[in-house]
């Protein structure tokens, strides 16, 4: 288990460097002079060369590279052109996309889970054509345009919902659900359909195994077989899909911020690039990139305790 | 069964949430009051976009002197009437007889919200500030100011280099700003981390592109006309997303409404929309002799309509301003053929001057016809890549269609566009400015030969000319007669086409009373209230 | 003569009896059929858009903005006063474009690179797998917003952006195809025949991996079209006045008040365009899964 472990974290660190290298190169390719990024009304040349010193955009590249990591690995990831810390920028809009994405994997587990065994147990009756269907739709559909519509709906025709924004959760708990449901239904719904149709599938291979057959032959009620059997099913599954879909979740928690008006971490990201706020960019990205190696680090070691062969073999058996 | 009653809990909890959350709506409705205003609450405005670096010396961004507006006063200041108004000064400036010593005497006993007294030494401070901190953005506003004294704890004399009647419009703005020297010695370039300045309202903290949060000063020094305990910035960049939140009352204030809201919020009787016509304007610069960068060589950039000033009129009388204000404003904005807005006192230079608000296609197409050009001509032209900017280029490209021009567009990113613009790397671009009292601020640094920010590349002797003539000139009246003659080859050479003014309309709610707006279109909340 | 022609039916017998097979099993899905004829209407639909749409998507018409549906306007006029249904059919467009050409360019990087790494194995392996893992960790929006900082916003650049960033996905799955078909006992029976590697690849990896392939490109093209769909809303991608599903959703942001079926029509678009290439995928992947009986 051991030497599993170090080369699992080992490949960690590399991919997160390779990342860093990767973020760095990408930002400092975006076209627009950054030193006119502050939705400037003036534009003298001897102030933007002023600028670009104090930033150090006129060192060598890999000596900037450098000082960056460098900050960066003691906990600084500098100040964006507006003077304000990073850091700190990142620590209060990503608990809100964390809420947001929490909020959207609790929804799209209960309902792709529920959906899943319900069509696995059902199978080939009415109610397994209509959770596929769902499924199917759940995939299909822009998400980014459901939550338009959900809005012209829910907030601009039956005022039902807030149309947008967002209220903390530690200011009041009820403004701060009712802002994010409709953003979490949107985002979950992508999870949903994929977590359908994978509990289904291997529910359905469980379903038809020998040990099964024989649990239902010494008369063990259908809930307990299917229970325990949907459990522990689950537990593989979910993890290894949320794993794979970490990236379109967070994708999708980009373009939902968007829709909504939620200052979140996703819009974050866009903000900079649209700013050329080459600090702000660079610090955010690294983190999204760190976030996803870290949880897919986590959901991997998961998978791997949860099934033991993995260990010995290193691939799937 | 275990299960069945599980189920029946998770509906039942289900159907409770769903009634909390629905009904948590009816929570957000309030009755509103009695006519007084009462003292107390926070208003949250909700800015189109998140403001630039908090430092007077350094900021450039229109939304950002919304936020200095409450926070950090200056030397003077605008009243409704676009008036200059003495504000931390004592009264208007006096000039020497040869206009190049400007004596200011300033208001006494106030402090900064730090505590410290606000004297000459201070505001000397803060100007030389403004004019020698490298990357300082004021630098250009104050080029004709050589030294700055005191005399005495409250007068301040500025030294220019020559006559610049532009002067004191500079100084009502961030140039006018001064800070807590306390401050600027204790944070120096980091001032916009912790900006302390005189204003009825202090910084508190900041979360970019989320929120500004400002609250009520305790040594302003007319702190009982300030009635809220804190303000609140909020951004909100999408305009639908903020006319939402403003009706249903998540802000109070709204920034600038988008032109397809106007007509449900006006309909709304819990708001009111506070409007006032922009000193600016909005149009299309066209690149005549900007081949090498800003600030280069200026040399014919060789496209058919750099080559000839008639393709360019043709150009611009093809364009129906009317059909542009109804289309992609419906009605909401103010056409017009020239750089100062109706209604200001510079409109007067022009004059005599025809103005055609609609399409002028005959004429365009005789102009086309005789330029021996062969058609289509072809013309690129950079706008934004936000849906008003994509309506306004669509209508563009079908009007001057009708005149024999094939119009490309190039939708781009705004900061890209700006540097594509400096290094002359276009052929035509859809871009505004937001407006300066003072004349000389809407057209010097565009269409000056050594203009800080002359994209078209326009080199005219006559007209550098007339805008040098009228920065010396003493009188209302001879500074007019200046600019006309200015215009004259302006609309002549059409270095910039000239389309309309924008009309800023901000939303605010009936519940609070005493937020402004003045023709520079800056939200004025310091003295207001909730009711 | 008959014995001539049945030695050629029974030489003939194993691949085309398959593909016989095959159509059966699929003209017995009638939703996978569904979705072949919908699919199919769409890519005719943006091939022959000129012959197609009622009116010329880009004429402005002052005098009918936002036009109800009518006889002369089935779907009614946008905010500009230009058709709203031919707009969604020159739409379709750049949607298909964008779908079939970004799973094309995806399907040509990591088809060799993932082939390469599973069946070499070695040093390669390694080094591909940690390259994919960089590119996973980067959310695929914000490589997409990246790529279309850096090259430009564009059909163009989007449907690169689209198909480098389901490249990361593919390679994983060419791999793990490689991996597990160079175990397979004609594979090692080749290889103990002395074949050369690249005969091997071509004549029996390549081949057994085509129906995986398919299935995923049939998965890939949907989520390209959504993808372009949201490139052109943050105006990353299709530039306006250029119809798009995705630029007609972002046009219609401001008059959801006045309008909301400007943002109806062109969301239902891409929802029928990606549902129907989702069932047909569903419909192949059951028809070559060996394991199904019907």
């Amino acid at each position: 288990m051991g030497g599993f472990l170090l080369r699992r974290v080992g490949a960690a660190l590399i991919v997160l460097f390779l990342a860093s290298v990767l973020v760095f190169a990408g930002v400092r390719a975006l076209p627009g002079d950054p030193a006119l990024a502050l939705g400037a009304e003036e534009r003298d040349p001897a102030v933007l060369a002023q600028i670009r010193h104090k930033y150090h955009l006129d060192e060598p590249v890999p000596l900037q590279y450098a000082r960056w990591v460098g900050l960066a690995l003691r906990g600084d990831l500098g100040t964006d052109q507006r003077e304000l810390a990073v850091g700190h920028t990142i620590v209060t809009r990503l608990p809100i996309t964390l809420e947001l994405a929490g909020l959207a994997i609790l929804i799209g587990t209960l309902i792709g889970i529920a959906a899943g065994v319900i069509a696995a147990v059902r199978r080939g009756k009415a109610s397994d054509y209509g959770a596929t269907t769902f499924a199917l739709v759940g995939l299909s559909v822009p998400h980014f345009w459901l939550g338009i519509m959900m809005i012209i709906l829910f907030a601009v025709k039956w005022h039902w919902l807030p149309a947008g924004g967002y209220v903390p959760l530690h200011d009041d708990p009820i403004q701060n659900l009712r802002h994010l449901l409709m953003p979490a239904i949107v985002l979950g719904t992508g999870l949903s359909a994929v977590l359908m149709r994978q509990m289904r599938s291997s529910m359905l291979t469980s379903l038809g195994a020998d040990y099964v057959r024989t649990a239902r032959a010494k008369g063990l009620s259908e809930w307990s077989v299917v229970g325990k059997h949907a459990l522990r099913n689950s537990l593989i599954t979910v993890s290894t899909v949320i794993g794979l879909q970490l990236g379109a979740l967070i994708s999708g928690a980009v373009i939902t911020e968007q829709i909504f008006g939620i200052a979140g971490f996703g819009r974050l990201t866009i903000d900079a690039v649209n700013q050329r706020d080459y600090t702000l960019l660079q610090g955010v990205v690294l983190v999204a990139a760190a976030g996803y190696v870290v949880v897919n680090l986590a959901v991997d070691l998961l998978y791997s305790y949860l099934n033991p062969r993995i260990r010995v073999s290193g691939r799937p058996a | 069964m275990r299960s069945i009653r599980a189920r029946g809990a998770l509906v039942g909890g289900a159907a409770f949430l769903a009634f909390a959350l629905v009904a948590g709506a009816a929570a957000q409705t309030r009755t509103s009051g009695s006519n007084s205003v009462r003292n107390g609450g926070t208003l949250t405005i909700g800015l189109a976009e998140d403001p630039d670096v908090l430092d007077p010396t350094l900021a450039r961004t229109f939304v950002g002197r919304m936020v200095f507006l409450h926070l950090c006063e200056k030397l003077y200041d605008l009243n409704s009437k676009l008036e200059i108004v003495p504000q931390l000064a004592a009264a208007l400036p006096t000039f020497s007889a040869d206009k190049q010593t400007v004596t200011i005497r300033l208001r006494t006993g106030i402090r900064f919200n730090d505590g410290t007294p606000f004297n000459a030494a201070a505001v000397k401070k803060s100007l030389d500030r403004h004019k020698t901190l490298p990357r300082s953005t004021r630098a250009s506003e104050l080029a004709p100011v050589t030294s700055i004294d005191t005399s005495g704890a409250n007068t301040v004399i500025l030294h220019l280099n020559s006559r610049y009647s532009p002067i004191t419009a500079q100084l009502t703005d961030r140039s006018g700003m001064i800070m807590s020297p306390k401050q600027l010695d204790a944070l120096g370039d980091r001032f916009a981390t912790d900006p302390v300045c005189v204003g009825p309202f202090m910084f508190k903290d900041r979360t970019a592109g989320d929120h500004i949060t400002l609250t009520k000063s305790p040594y302003y020094y007319a702190k009982n006309k300030v009635h809220l305990n804190s303000i609140v910035f909020k951004i909100i960049t999408d305009p639908s997303a903020r006319s939402a939140n403003l009706r249903s009352g998540d802000i109070q204030v709204e920034d600038r409404i988008q032109s397809t809201d106007i007509p449900t919020i006006a309909r709304d009787k819990n708001l009111r929309i506070i409007k006032s016509t922009s000193i600016g304007y909005q149009g299309i610069t066209i690149n005549i002799g900007n081949k090498n960068g800003l600030g280069k060589h200026y040399e014919n950039v060789g496209t058919a309509i750099a080559r000839s000033s008639a393709l360019r009129r043709a150009f611009s009388l093809a364009l129906d301003r009317r059909a542009i204000n109804k289309v992609v404003f419906g009605g909401t904005v103010v056409p017009d053929c020239f750089p100062w807005a109706p209604g200001s006192p510079w409109y007067a230079a022009t004059k005599g001057i025809t103005c055609y608000k609609t399409a002028q296609v005959k004429a365009a197409q005789r102009l086309v016809d005789g330029s021996g050009v062969a058609k289509p001509i072809e013309v690129t032209m950079m706008i934004g890549t936000d849906p008003v900017a994509a309506r306004f280029g669509a209508l563009v490209q079908s009007e001057a269609a009708k005149a024999g021009f094939k119009v490309t567009l190039a939708p781009t990113e705004f900061v890209t566009a700006l540097s594509r613009a400096d290094a002359g790397n276009f052929q035509t671009f859809a871009v505004g400015w937001s407006g300066r009292i003072d004349a000389d601020g809407n057209v010097y640094q565009f269409a000056h030969s050594k203009g800080s920010q002359n994209d078209s590349g326009y080199v005219d002797p006559l007209a550098d000319l007339t805008l040098d003539n009228a920065r010396k000139a003493a009188t209302l009246k001879s500074r007019i007669t200046s600019y006309r003659a200015f215009l004259k080859r302006a609309l002549r050479d059409l270095p910039i086409i000239y389309l309309y003014h924008p009309v800023n309309r901000h939303g605010v709610t009936r519940k609070v009373t005493g937020v402004q707006t003045f023709g520079d279109g800056l939200i004025r909340a310091q003295f207001a209230g909730y009711k | 003569m008959s014995y001539v022609d049945t030695a050629a039916a029974i030489e003939l017998s194993p691949r085309a009896r398959r593909r016989r097979l095959l159509r059966k099993r699929f003209l017995r899905r009638p939703l996978a059929i569904a979705g072949l004829v919908v699919a199919l209407a769409f890519v005719l639909a943006a091939i022959f858009a000129p012959v197609v749409a009622p009116h010329d998507p880009s004429t402005i018409d002052v005098n009918a903005l936002l036009a109800a549906p009518s006889h002369e306007h089935l779907l009614g006029t946008d905010e500009l006063g230009r058709d709203v249904l031919s707009r969604i059919i020159f739409g379709a467009r750049a949607s298909i474009q964008a779908g079939v050409l970004a799973t094309l360019l995806a399907m040509l990087i990591a088809v060799p690179i993932g082939v390469t790494a599973g069946y070499f194995r070695g040093w390669l392996d390694p080094v591909v797998a940690r390259l994919t893992d960089v590119l996973l960790a980067f959310p695929f929006l914000i490589l997409a917003v990246g790529l279309a900082a850096i090259l430009g916003p564009s059909l163009l650049n989007a449907t690169i952006a689209l198909g480098v960033g389901a490249a990361p996905g593919l390679i994983r799955i060419a791999r793990g195809e490689a991996l597990s078909l160079r175990e397979e006992d004609y594979v090692r029976a080749a290889v103990a025949n002395g074949a050369s590697d690249a005969s091997i690849i071509v004549r029996h990896v390549l081949p057994n991996m085509l129906s995986t392939l398919i299935v995923q490109a049939t998965v890939t093209i949907p989520a390209a079209i959504i993808g372009e769909a949201v490139l052109s809303f943050l105006g990353l991608g299709v530039q306006p006045p250029t119809p798009s599903w995705g630029v007609m959703l972002s046009a219609a942001q401001p008059y959801v008040n006045e309008a909301p079926r400007l943002a109806l029509f062109p969301g239902l678009a891409i929802f029928f365009c990606s549902l129907s290439f989702n069932l047909l995928g569903d419909g192949l992947r059951d028809v070559l899964d060996p394991r199904t009986t019907r």
